[in-house]
């Protein structure tokens, strides 16, 4: 019997499949967020790293309520360094503008990653913070 | 000169075939089709090597708009985003989480948005599963090149 035909459509199926397999999966960051009846805790202020993103997706740094500094994206990695593992009770609390882009919250939670910063929440931005940040801009001339 | 004799030759391609159609069932059993997407998003980018699993996925899509889509699998196909991304109202975004988690308690939640995003919207949803009492979920994300 003549298996021609039949070896040939086998390897165009084999073809088929081989091509159209998908191996990529995609990749995924884990989030855990406090329980919703974990209640507030009490921490100093001065061990507070503070991240803050504005509406036009600026990046600000300070621990408290301190005046915040403006910092970049590339630089963010050396802040997080230098500041958020200072000592065993630093948090580091990220709080992005409701304006601003979601690649920018993504961003900076990659860069924790990177930084091996682990103490970290993700809290919405307040109107104190809003001004704080207006007022880190006029001190600076910006 | 000596005449050069030709000669016939007969391969045998009885073993080629045998791998042949090992391959072919092998590719057949193990394919999984990627399933049409309804809401386009271009992913961020990040270090991330986290797999997302392949089933018992519930996937939260948020597109340019801020608009929060759900797809989910369960059993019961009356439930929202049963067999297809829909559009649920942010509001309503909780009870769907769970709805949803109730019908398939190992579902793992997965949120996948828009680089463009606003961040609003996801600030929202986050509220909602953490009122939902998903507190771990996973941010889809591309590898960074």
């Amino acid at each position: 019997m003549d298996m021609t035909p039949m070896v040939d459509v086998a390897f165009l199926l084999l073809t088929f499949f081989m091509l159209t397999a998908v191996f990529s999966q995609p990749l995924a960051m884990e989030i855990n967020l406090p329980p919703p009846d974990s209640g507030d805790i009490e921490m100093a202020e001065s061990n507070v790293l503070q991240i803050r993103v504005d509406k036009d997706s600026k990046l600000y740094w300070g621990f408290g309520n301190d005046v915040p500094t403006a910092t970049t994206m590339q630089e963010i990695g050396t802040v997080l360094r230098q500041n958020a593992n200072r000592n065993d009770k630093t948090v580091t609390v990220l709080k992005v503008s409701r304006e601003s882009e979601y690649v920018t919250a993504i961003d900076l939670l990659d860069e924790f990653e990177v930084a091996d910063v682990t103490r970290f929440a993700i809290s919405p931005l307040t109107p104190q913070d809003a001004a704080l940040m207006q007022q880190a801009q006029t001190s600076t001339g910006g | 000169m000596a005449k050069v004799k030709r000669v016939g030759i007969a391969m045998d391609m009885t073993p080629m075939v045998d791998v042949a159609f090992l391959l072919l069932t092998f590719f057949m059993l193990t394919t999984q089709f990627r399933q049409p997407e309804t809401v386009a998003v271009t992913l961020p980018s990040s270090h991330a090597k986290i797999r997302v699993p392949m089933s018992n996925v519930m996937l939260l899509t948020i597109d340019k708009q801020g608009r929060p889509w759900i797809r989910a699998d369960v059993a019961d196909k009356s439930l929202p985003g049963a067999e297809t991304d829909v559009a649920v109202d942010s509001s309503d975004l909780q009870n769907v989480f769970q709805q949803l988690r109730a019908n398939n308690p190992s579902l793992v939640t997965t949120v996948k948005a828009d680089k463009e995003t606003p961040f609003g919207p996801i600030e929202d949803a986050m509220a909602a599963l953490k009122a939902a009492g998903i507190t771990r979920f996973n941010f889809i994300t591309e590898l960074e090149k």
